[in-house]
């Protein structure tokens, strides 16, 4: 059985080598999901995932010509695949430890900002920066703070990645950090739409 | 040494059940390159993994794009092939190209394949026409027989001719440039780019390709634009439902190549409009409001940028505001007007809605 799929694998990989879309298609089809899967579990993102598939296929598809006959094909996909999922990963977790080194936008300080703006008065410049927040970087920032979820969690609901959701809740915490700074014109500004 | 702890790390971040500062610490370590023997270990196990079902699989359509963009990659990749090399340094040179064709990817994914009934965009600029590309890291002037002027953007280039004896000034457009049209009612100014035409009497737009989305867009500054698809690209289907629309200072149209429509949005950065063809708009005027009515503050911006603003409960025409606005952009104001009020503001379309309970 497996020495008759080996077989049909290397006779896959000649017809591939003359151009035959057929054999590419079937390749396609048959590992495909298995790539796209780890790839969700290694990235968690279908979108990532997808470009990880992507990738790896097309340059299956213009090393047709250079692939030996008796190659292994299931192999060469996965070294492929691996090696594109370990560089995303890898550029992923750096972004995310960038982010962290980043101090004005840290989890910490914001909540000693948000405990600070408890008091009814702010609350209402508060919810009035959360509105103003562009919709995804709202949702991200309101799912954290009252559902207190994980970026994986949030980026499910979301359907985005989780280093895409840090980056939303930073820039959501940065421009609430920025509104409450500028308080002091808005507040006068406040002020006198209350006397009216 | 902690080869353990992010075995442990990496199987609960799989799973999806790390916490934050676990998630943080893995990253470390990933970020770190002392786990890579490890991490790749784990990654090619996962891959020879039979029938786990924790994860959906590729969406059938996905999967279906994935192929047609590989196949139209290697189209775009052959094209920037120069003809005469020989065959080993083709395929090297496919190796660098795919590199590049593999970024442009994610733009491909809007754009359907062409039918064969239809003619590229290469195929319908005349031969007779004048050719400037722009090669350099600036931006480029040309000026145009009829004082029009183009600025180009890098890599971006143009065609047309030294004199417009036609009935109207056609220029083609590959890539992205700021026009600002000499006024000529009986001639009308035409930009060709890709499948759509751009018809002007008068005016100044930009008209580029959005990176992130791969829509073309059409973003007026002054004057009246008119916007379609251009017949000569189009099937003879598609040609009885020819997409178009008009366009205003501050609005521009994205074009979406699929549906084959316009939408018509207001630009990311609205500009205060020219009034009356003034060349110079005087951004130094002084707009401070003293406890004026929005009613009045909306009219004026309206004006300003000739953006419909409404408001949801005609309530909030009563709630004041105070402020000097002088040097903020369209956003700023209203975000500031909104926290003042209490209100909030949504972009519709090409329409401002303002909502909130308002002042008695």
């Amino acid at each position: 059985m497996l020495d008759q799929s080996k077989y049909e694998e290397s006779k896959l990989v000649a017809l591939l080598a003359e151009d035959s879309e057929y054999a590419f298609q079937l390749l396609y089809d048959r590992h495909r999901n298995r790539i796209y899967k780890t790839a969700t579990r290694f990235l968690k993102s279908p979108i990532l995932a997808q470009e990880v598939v992507q990738d790896v296929f097309l340059k299956l598809w213009l090393s047709r010509n250079t692939l030996k006959p008796n190659q292994p094909i299931e192999a060469w996909l996965h070294t492929v695949a691996k090696n594109n999922i370990i560089n995303r990963l890898k550029k992923v977790s750096n972004e995310w430890k960038v982010m962290n080194e980043l101090p004005y936008i840290t989890e910490s300080k914001s909540n000693i900002t948000e405990n600070w703006v408890q008091d009814v008065e702010y609350a209402s410049i508060l919810n009035a920066a959360i509105n103003t927040l562009p919709e995804q970087q709202k949702k991200a920032y309101l799912l954290s703070r009252n559902e207190n979820l994980t970026y994986i969690q949030i980026g499910e609901k979301l359907e985005l990645s989780p280093l895409t959701v840090k980056t939303h809740i930073s820039r959501a915490l940065l421009h609430i950090k920025k509104v409450l700074a500028a308080k002091g014109i808005i507040l006068s500004v406040a002020i006198v739409s209350i006397i009216f | 040494m902690n080869e353990e702890r992010f075995k442990y790390l990496l199987g609960l971040y799989k799973a999806n059940n790390v916490s934050i500062e676990e998630h943080d610490e893995l990253f470390e370590m990933i970020d770190s390159s002392r786990y890579d023997h490890v991490l790749d270990k784990a990654v090619l196990s996962d891959l020879r993994l039979e029938n786990e079902s924790d994860v959906a699989d590729l969406p059938p359509h996905i999967a279906h794009d994935i192929i047609r963009n590989i196949y139209e990659a290697e189209k775009n990749v052959k094209k920037m092939l120069p003809t005469k090399r020989t065959i080993p340094t083709i395929y090297r040179w496919i190796a660098a190209a795919s590199v590049i064709a593999i970024i442009g990817l994610a733009s491909l994914f809007y754009q359907s394949t062409n039918d064969g009934s239809k003619k590229q965009f290469a195929a319908i600029i005349p031969k007779y026409t004048i050719t400037v590309a722009n090669t350099k890291n600036e931006q480029q002037l040309v000026v145009l027989s009829d004082g029009s002027k183009v600025t180009l953007a890098p890599n971006s280039s143009i065609h047309y001719s030294r004199i417009f004896a036609g009935e109207t000034r056609d220029v083609y457009l590959e890539g992205e440039a700021f026009f600002q049209v000499t006024k000529n009612p009986v001639k009308p100014f035409m930009v060709y780019y890709n499948n759509i035409v751009t018809k002007v009497l008068g005016t100044s737009f930009t008209i580029n390709t959005n990176k992130k989305t791969g829509n073309v867009e059409v973003a007026v500054k002054t004057g009246k634009v008119q916007v379609f698809e251009n017949e000569k690209l189009l099937s003879i289907t598609e040609r009885t439902n020819k997409a178009s629309t008009i366009l205003t200072p501050n609005q521009k149209a994205v074009y979406n190549l699929n549906l084959h429509l316009f939408e018509n949005r207001i630009v990311e950065k609205p500009e205060r409009i020219l009034p009356n063809d003034t060349a110079v708009v005087n951004t130094k005027e002084v707009l401070v409001f003293d406890q004026e009515k929005l009613r009045s503050i909306f009219i004026k911006l309206q004006s300003y940028y000739g953006i419909d603003i409404v408001v949801e409960s005609t309530n909030l025409y009563n709630c004041s505001f105070s402020g000097d606005i002088s040097n903020i952009d369209l956003f700023s104001v209203l975000k500031s007007i909104c926290i003042a009020t209490n209100s909030s503001f949504e972009v519709n379309g090409t329409k401002i809605l303002i909502k909130g309970n308002g002042c008695d």
